[in-house]
């Protein structure tokens, strides 16, 4: 859907190009993220697909046609724009602010008033409550979320980002960055976005291009770049770490264990017990009538206070859900110091289990790594 | 009104006036400089804090009372002369300078007084060492308008007595001789317009030495 | 007291000149509101104009007026009328507005400008959505700076024969009648504090809410 074709771009002065001779194409309906460092060329290219800069040489096509023809204020009323700061007109309320494009355009006030409260709804904002407020009365979350209802005013097929979340605390930025993946799923947008945070990229990349200098490094699916780095640069710039990495992409459901050996808070103490020796495990999951966990018990305890109400040994457990990321539930797993954790719904179900040691093995998968140094498992 | 007319009044008339009119000048804005920056000093500090909102809009509508009405005023409380104008003068010039010691004392970043005091130093030595030369382009602004303010009050001294290139110029109103209206008024932009710049020079030198 | 005794006695009289200080006023700030902010939007992208423009401006505001009307009615157009006054004033209130409006239109945040012009705005759509909006408390308080020194201005414009309280001031000195003086003044005083109120009213009902937030809140 957008296609650069060798663009490039000197400013007049300087004798290196900004960017240096790129082509990439843009799929319809997919993210593709431009990330690099400090200079590489990224925002330089992304502003020229809807000319806010124009480029020294190469050609631009948007859905076939050459940017070039169009004039720039009708071809960027079709592209949905958002920046770091945002650029919230402070001295229009929410209202008026999403409306500017639509008003650009002749829409007429019903069709705009229908879609502002469309659109504020979608961004999970209540227009009554928001429509009427200024800019400095809203949150630095709310502001960004405005910044995206604005860009999509009129329905644009194709959306520019740069760092649009960057300008918030990390806990928020999470929130949007899923947020917006959610909103995509429904709404599948062509979308060119810049950032310079590699895990932000992959987290929210269908396609990353990795920039350095004004040159396009590599251009390929997350798993690809953290895989197969083409170069000692995109390895670096992925990090170290980037076996890590690869935790994002995978969900927790890919690798949980279902059929689990579970005692329910109905057995007496002897079938508990004879469950736990069942399991051949050191523990076993509790759960109430409505299959609702509740928590575990200890074989130990089990064993040492048989006279006694044997609920009191049940212990809580932390839990995960299972469309969180490995890398939550290898967090969650370190930080509690449990080596299994397990897999809830959000009424508390219990749907499966997930060990530390899945997790290991399914990063040692996908690098095709032999295990050598290894301690047996602990009965 | 010829070149001749002109020049001969410049010749003739003109240089006492406008000594007289310069010593007018200096001396009220020097008077109100010693009253005014002691003053706002003292106001900018902290126990006036509570006050300084009333005490700033008191000198805003200070402000708006013309300076015809502040000359005026005195006349019947000083009598005429040289000396009651430089009062009157003087007092009119507080206001700029006031206002500006004000300001240029209370928009410092108090990021830089606060690890001055955190280091130990004492608060007069902030005031001297920190406060002050912070404030100073902002003060010498607040010289620079009372100075350019007084040399058109003056003008208007001359009412009460002063002389000065006001009395040329009300000579000339009252005699219908344009010539004396003419150079007065010229002489009197002239001076205004040379204060204004050697202190708006000043200013910027202090600026760029503290930038550095 | 002889000052009130004087107020009351002249109602009329005072009442007239009152009229006149405000038409004069009135007529310098309209005019000089159609010139300056029209130059301050013309030289907002040219620095080095503007610097030019700027500092002659400066150069005007450190000559007395008393002074400048002196000089003025020495040149045949303006004479001894009305127009040297309006002229004077017109003169002086440069500076406040032609400043203001070209440092505030300067001043938008470079982000907001930018996303105007992502959105597809054109200049002028800018100029007049954005820039001109979030410019206006600035200029509002550059046109209250300029009025409240008209105000002071005009009373010297009685010199070159203008009537209005000045006058009062004036006559008050000649005749050394101190209760002239002070009603003089006291007028003035109050035309000066009442006009003040009265922009910062307009500023109220004209400018953005939105922009006027930190006033009442103090920020959040």
């Amino acid at each position: 859907m957008i296609n650069l074709k060798d663009i490039s771009k000197t400013y007049p002065g300087e004798s290196k190009p900004a960017v240096d001779n790129l082509s990439l194409e843009i799929d319809e309906g997919e993210i593709c993220i431009l990330v690099g460092p400090s200079g590489c060329g990224k925002t330089t290219t992304l502003k020229m697909i809807n000319r806010l800069i124009e480029p020294s040489s190469g050609k631009i096509f948007i859905n076939g046609q050459d940017a070039i023809n169009q004039n720039p204020n009708k071809l960027r009323q079709d592209i949905g724009y958002v920046i770091q700061d945002i650029g919230l007109f402070p001295h229009m309320t929410v209202a008026e602010n999403i409306a500017t494009v639509p008003k650009l355009k002749d829409w007429d006030q019903a069709k705009i008033d229908e879609r502002i409260d469309e659109l504020l709804n979608l961004i999970g904002l209540n227009p009554a409550d928001t429509k009427d407020k200024y800019p400095a009365q809203l949150s630095g979350g709310q502001k960004q979320r405005i910044g995206v209802a604005r860009a999509m005013a009129v329905d644009p097929p194709i959306m520019l980002m740069d760092e649009p979340f960057a300008a918030v605390d990390p806990i928020t930025r999470t929130q949007l960055q899923n947020e917006f993946l959610s909103l995509q799923k429904k709404i599948q947008k062509t979308i060119c976005f810049v950032t310079h945070d590699i895990d932000e990229a992959i987290k929210m990349g269908d396609k990353i291009a990795i920039l350095n200098q004004g040159r396009l490094i590599q251009s390929d699916s997350p798993k690809n770049i953290l895989f197969n780095p083409k170069n000692e640069f995109v390895e670096d710039f992925v990090g170290s770490d980037r076996s890590l990495k690869v935790l994002n992409l995978i969900k927790v459901s890919e690798i949980m264990k279902k059929n689990i050996p579970t005692a329910t808070t109905q057995s007496s103490p002897k079938e508990v017990l004879d469950k736990i020796n069942d399991s051949r495990q050191s523990y076993i999951l509790v759960i109430d009538k409505g299959e609702k966990l509740i928590g575990y018990v200890n074989k130990k305890r089990m064993k040492s206070n048989s006279n006694k109400n044997w609920k009191e040994n049940i212990k809580y457990s932390q839990v995960i859900s299972s469309d969180a990321s490995l890398i939550d539930a290898l967090s969650r797993l370190i930080q509690n110091n449990q080596s299994i954790l397990p897999v809830t719904s959000d009424e508390n179900n219990l749907i499966g289990i997930v060990k530390l040691k899945d997790i290991q093995d399914k990063i040692a998968d996908s690098y095709q790594a032999e295990s050598e140094l290894e301690e047996p498992e602990v009965v | 009104m010829t070149i001749q007319e002109v020049l001969n009044t410049l010749i003739q008339n003109a240089p006492s006036l406008v000594i007289q009119h310069l010593q007018l000048v200096f001396l009220s804005v020097g008077i109100a400089i010693l009253i005014a920056l002691p003053l706002g000093i003292l106001l900018s500090r902290d126990k006036f804090k509570p006050y300084l909102p009333t005490i700033i809009s008191f000198f805003n509508v200070a402000q708006g009372v013309p300076s015809l009405a502040v000359i005026a005023i005195f006349m019947p409380i000083l009598g005429i002369g040289f000396t009651s104008a430089v009062v009157a003068l003087s007092i009119y010039a507080l206001l700029p300078i006031i206002r500006n010691t004000l300001a240029g004392l209370g928009n410092l970043d108090q990021d830089i007084i606060e690890a001055a005091r955190g280091m130990g130093m004492p608060a007069n030595k902030v005031l001297l060492k920190i406060e002050l030369p912070l404030a100073l382009p902002v003060i010498i602004a607040g010289v620079q308008t009372a100075t350019v303010v007084t040399v058109g009050t003056a003008i208007l001294a001359n009412l009460i007595g002063a002389g000065g290139l006001g009395r040329m110029i009300f000579a000339g109103i009252s005699m219908f001789e344009p010539v004396r209206i003419f150079v007065g008024s010229l002489l009197s932009a002239l001076i205004a317009v040379t204060l204004d710049q050697t202190l708006k020079y000043i200013q910027t030198k202090l600026t760029v030495q503290l930038d550095n | 007291m002889k000052t009130i005794q004087y107020f009351i006695e002249n109602l009329n009289y005072i009442t007239d000149l009152t009229i006149q200080h405000l038409i004069l006023i009135g007529i310098a700030i309209i005019l000089a509101l159609i010139i300056w902010v029209s130059v301050g939007i013309a030289i907002r992208n040219k620095d080095k104009t503007a610097n030019t423009i700027l500092s002659i401006g400066s150069l005007f505001m450190s000559i007395p007026s008393v002074a400048l009307y002196g000089i003025l009615v020495t040149i045949p157009f303006f004479g001894l009328r009305t127009r040297s006054a309006v002229f004077g004033l017109i003169l002086y209130s440069m500076i406040p507005i032609v400043r203001n409006v070209y440092t505030a239109l300067n001043e938008v945040d470079p982000s907001i400008i930018e996303a105007a012009r992502g959105m597809g705005m054109s200049e002028r759509q800018i100029l007049k959505e954005v820039q001109l909006p979030l410019a206006l408390p600035v200029i509002f308080a550059g046109v209250r700076v300029a009025l409240v020194m008209m105000v002071g201005i005009a009373t010297l414009a009685v010199f070159i024969g203008e009537q209005n309280l000045g006058q009062l001031i004036q006559q008050g000195i000649s005749r050394t009648r101190t209760d002239m003086v002070i009603t003089g003044a006291i007028m003035v005083s109050i035309i000066a504090i009442g006009i003040d109120l009265l922009i910062g009213y307009l500023k109220k009902k004209i400018v953005s809410p939105g922009l006027l937030l930190d006033d009442n809140q103090g920020g959040r």
